[in-house]
């Protein structure tokens, strides 16, 4: 698997360009890499010991790609295309949880540490996915903002820089999405009962 | 919905949110008009507002990690005679599978330890070690070890399948009802109690580490396995240095359930799973971790300080007693807790037929606490007078007019009298301060000097004071000692000091003598030390001096009502004597 720092930044910037195969692509790579990183974090794991996912996905990106090249406007950007991956990465593999899980009839055994992510976390990601591509339709920086902070982990300055507006912005952006979403994740769950 | 729409929702939102809440109400009822769902659709996203405080703050770190552990597979790989068939968890000590034992034919959990610990040759001995104690064991408790193995350098545990759920699992869907709880309760404790009776200690026992099987069963996992990884891992930094890492993620470990000696380093020994066990009872009937805090340093200095959070039982009646168990369990001191888990388990069971248990009632009908309440009177008594006297003498001689008392050092063993030391010192020091002729160090300087060896000397040149007072307190049986040093911050020359030793019981009795004993030291050892100091008695009337220590003494007690009786005494003896200024002095801090 010799994957060339190259070679993802253009996948970046071909999938931040439109092409959804270079997402495909990207997400094998960058899953590879998190897989193999999760080793070392594992191994280092004490009880009390963290696990920072910004600083994770930071690191995996930027193992992956170097520092941010001239594919990318700035810094700000790049995470912001690194953060979107992450969605589709995390999402995609909390879908897998939740319908692997799902009426396979496999006993629900757990013999460690509760790391394994349980059904219901999983389909609590994924409605927030469904929830903001709702809110996409009909305010798409609000739910840019979201997956900035939310799956990239950027802070409120990183967030305006990489949506090119001002903080304050971001911050009642923030404040009305969260309001919104958390609301529809709840009415999603009145209606199921 | 029109982009219109949307956009008035949200101006409205963000408006309404600058509003108190009573203003909001007004606010859009104008502003909303006539129009009674654009008012509901504000109303409702406000209160999601409040609802959301926390929601989506935090980076799904758990989902990362979840993905994480699941590294390529080892599915279908057969070690030893086990066919690995599913991936049943993953965690930091390495992945479980669940496998088949080809040779007797049936279903079981292999371990797969870490890499990092299976190329340590003194960690897998130590593994083997532990594996082999738990395997003896056999207890119905206790998760059993069939196997241990490596295969082409893979190392491997083979445990028994356990169908259920963990215990974390059934806390999720709710609190657990006090008889449930103590039936949990009493089968974990039955099982520390076996292990430890072989002197395995668990060291990391948490609602994750206790299964609940379909079958009703009680199983604690994990034994032992948590001294390997502290002991070997090549990252086990200390504590602290992990905390430090905490500011923006998500606690994996599981500081929640550990004991003070641990989060402190020491040797963790039976009674830490006991305190432990008492944190898990804790949440059990509450829902709630007895130390949780927003930080990982709020929740250690929490371990080591705060007492939990009164249990109500939310809802479900709870039983005194079982407050008192889970109390008992989660004292800070090691000694105080249950002396083993068989006792736990005793008292958890008699819980469930109604007999009387051991656990010691709530401290504040504890005699043992008010007695130790007297006995700080009784403390506070020897050092005002000692100090007060000394610079009563002093005056004249205008050698030393500033002073810095250190925090009394509780060298009791005994943490319920912490503050009590700590009372003492506060109490000395509001009180000299009164004093006109005599510059007292503030608490909050002094108090940087707690529980640190510290020169004198140094104090001295470092809060520019010419005297520093220094005193521990022991406490052995039912008796107090308090040693007790001024020394001269110039020279580092003792001025005075002694050793005081009584009875904690009948303070009432003894307050006199020691009055009486004290001055008569003072006496002469200052005349032998200083000869000039001793110029003026405190007071010439013995009746406003009695009525005076009386009256502190009472004033100690920490009720109003022997506040009350205390200030009454003391203004008698202000009454005996105007002139008696400790006991001005002592009026004033009783206020």
């Amino acid at each position: 698997m010799a994957t060339t720092s190259h070679e993802v930044t253009k996948l970046l910037a071909d999938w931040s360009n439109g092409d959804q195969l270079a997402l495909d692509q990207l997400m094998r790579l960058v899953e590879g890499e998190l897989r193999q990183m999760a080793h070392r974090y594992m191994a280092r794991q004490n009880p009390g010991h963290t696990l920072q996912t910004t600083a994770l996905i930071n690191e995996a990106f930027i193992k992956l790609v170097g520092q941010p090249d001239k594919h990318f406007q700035n810094r700000e950007h790049f995470f912001g295309v690194a953060a979107s991956a992450m969605r589709h990465i995390l999402v995609d593999y909390a879908r897998s949880k939740q319908y692997g899980k799902r009426g396979g009839g496999a006993p629900m055994v757990s013999l460690d540490e509760a790391l394994t992510v349980s059904e219901e976390r999983a389909a609590e990601l994924v409605a927030l996915d469904d929830a903001l591509k709702e809110l996409a339709n009909f305010d798409a920086r609000k739910a840019q903002v979201v997956e900035l902070r939310f799956f990239g982990g950027l802070s409120v300055e990183e967030t305006a820089k990489a949506l090119n507006t001002s903080q304050i912005t971001v911050i009642r952006d923030w404040s009305f999405a969260k309001s919104w979403l958390h609301r529809e994740l709840n009415n999603t769950d009145k209606d199921d009962a | 919905m029109t982009p219109e729409r949307w956009q008035q929702i949200e101006q409205l939102y963000h408006r309404a949110l600058e509003l108190d809440s009573a203003a909001r109400a007004a606010f859009l009822g104008s502003a909303t008009k006539a129009d009674a769902e654009l008012r509901r659709e504000v109303e409702s996203l406000l209160a999601s507002h409040d609802e959301a405080a926390s929601f989506i703050e935090q980076p799904p770190a758990d989902i990362v990690a979840g993905m994480m552990a699941e590294k390529h597979s080892m599915i279908g790989r057969t070690l030893g005679h086990y066919e690995l068939t599913s991936l049943l968890g993953a965690g930091g000590m390495g992945e479980v599978y669940r496998a088949r034992d080809l040779r007797l034919d049936r279903d079981v959990a292999v371990k797969i330890l870490p890499e990092h610990l299976a190329q340590d040759v003194e960690a897998l001995r130590r593994f083997e070690r532990e594996a082999k104690a738990v395997a003896a064991l056999s207890h119905p408790n206790i998760l059993s070890i069939f196997d241990f193995g490596t295969d082409e350098g893979t190392s491997y545990a083979v445990m028994e399948l356990l169908k259920g759920e963990t215990l974390r699992d059934r806390i999720q869907h709710g609190t657990l009802a006090w008889r449930e709880t103590v039936e949990i309760g009493s089968a974990i404790a039955e099982g520390l109690a076996a292990a430890h009776a072989k002197n395995i200690i668990h060291r990391d026992l948490k609602p994750e580490n206790i299964f609940l099987t379909n079958s009703g069963q009680v199983k604690i996992l994990d034994f032992g396995i948590a001294r390997v990884k502290r002991t070997i891992s090549p990252d086990a930094e200390t504590l602290t240095t992990s905390i430090e890492t905490t500011k923006h993620g998500v606690v994996m470990g599981t500081i929640g359930y550990m004991s003070p000696e641990q989060v402190k380093g020491e040797t963790a020994e039976a009674p830490s799973d006991i305190f432990s066990l008492g944190c898990v009872l804790y949440e059990m009937v509450s829902g709630q971790r007895p130390f949780a805090r927003r930080t990982t340093a709020e929740m250690i200095a929490a371990i080591l300080d705060a007492e939990p959070a009164p249990l109500s039982g939310s809802g479900n009646k709870l039983p005194a007693e079982i407050r008192r168990v889970i109390n008992h369990c989660l004292q800070k001191k090691p000694d105080e807790r249950y002396q083993s888990a068989r006792d736990l388990a005793f008292d958890l069971k008699a819980m469930l037929t109604g007999k009387t248990i051991s656990a010691p009632l709530p401290k504040s009908l504890n005699r043992r606490n008010r007695l130790a309440i007297r006995s700080v009177a009784v403390a506070l008594v020897v050092l005002l007078s000692i100090t007060a006297w000394l610079f009563w003498g002093s005056k004249p001689v205008g050698a030393i007019d500033s002073l810095a008392i250190l925090p009394l050092v509780n060298a009791s063993g005994d943490t319920n009298l912490d503050y009590l030391s700590e009372g003492i010192t506060d109490s000395l020091i509001n009180n000299l301060s009164q004093l006109r002729q005599l510059r007292v160090m503030a608490r909050g300087t002094v108090f940087s000097y707690k529980d640190k060896e510290v020169d004198p000397r140094k104090v001295g040149k470092e809060l520019k004071v010419r005297a520093v007072l220094s005193g521990k307190m022991t406490q052995r049986g039912d008796t107090l000692s308090i040693q007790a040093d001024l020394v001269n911050a110039s020279d580092g020359s003792q001025i005075w000091g002694d050793r005081y030793t009584r009875k904690l019981t009948d303070a009432q009795a003894i307050l006199e003598e020691i009055a009486r004993q004290i001055s008569e030291k003072l006496r002469l050892r200052l005349s032998s030390a200083e000869q000039q100091l001793v110029t003026k008695r405190q007071t010439e009337n013995p009746e406003a001096y009695r009525l005076y220590w009386n009256g502190r003494y009472y004033s100690n007690l920490f009720t109003t009502e022997d506040l009350r009786k205390g200030i009454k005494l003391m203004n008698q003896a202000v009454e005996a004597d105007p002139t008696y200024a400790l006991a001005h002095a002592g009026l004033s801090a009783s206020y």
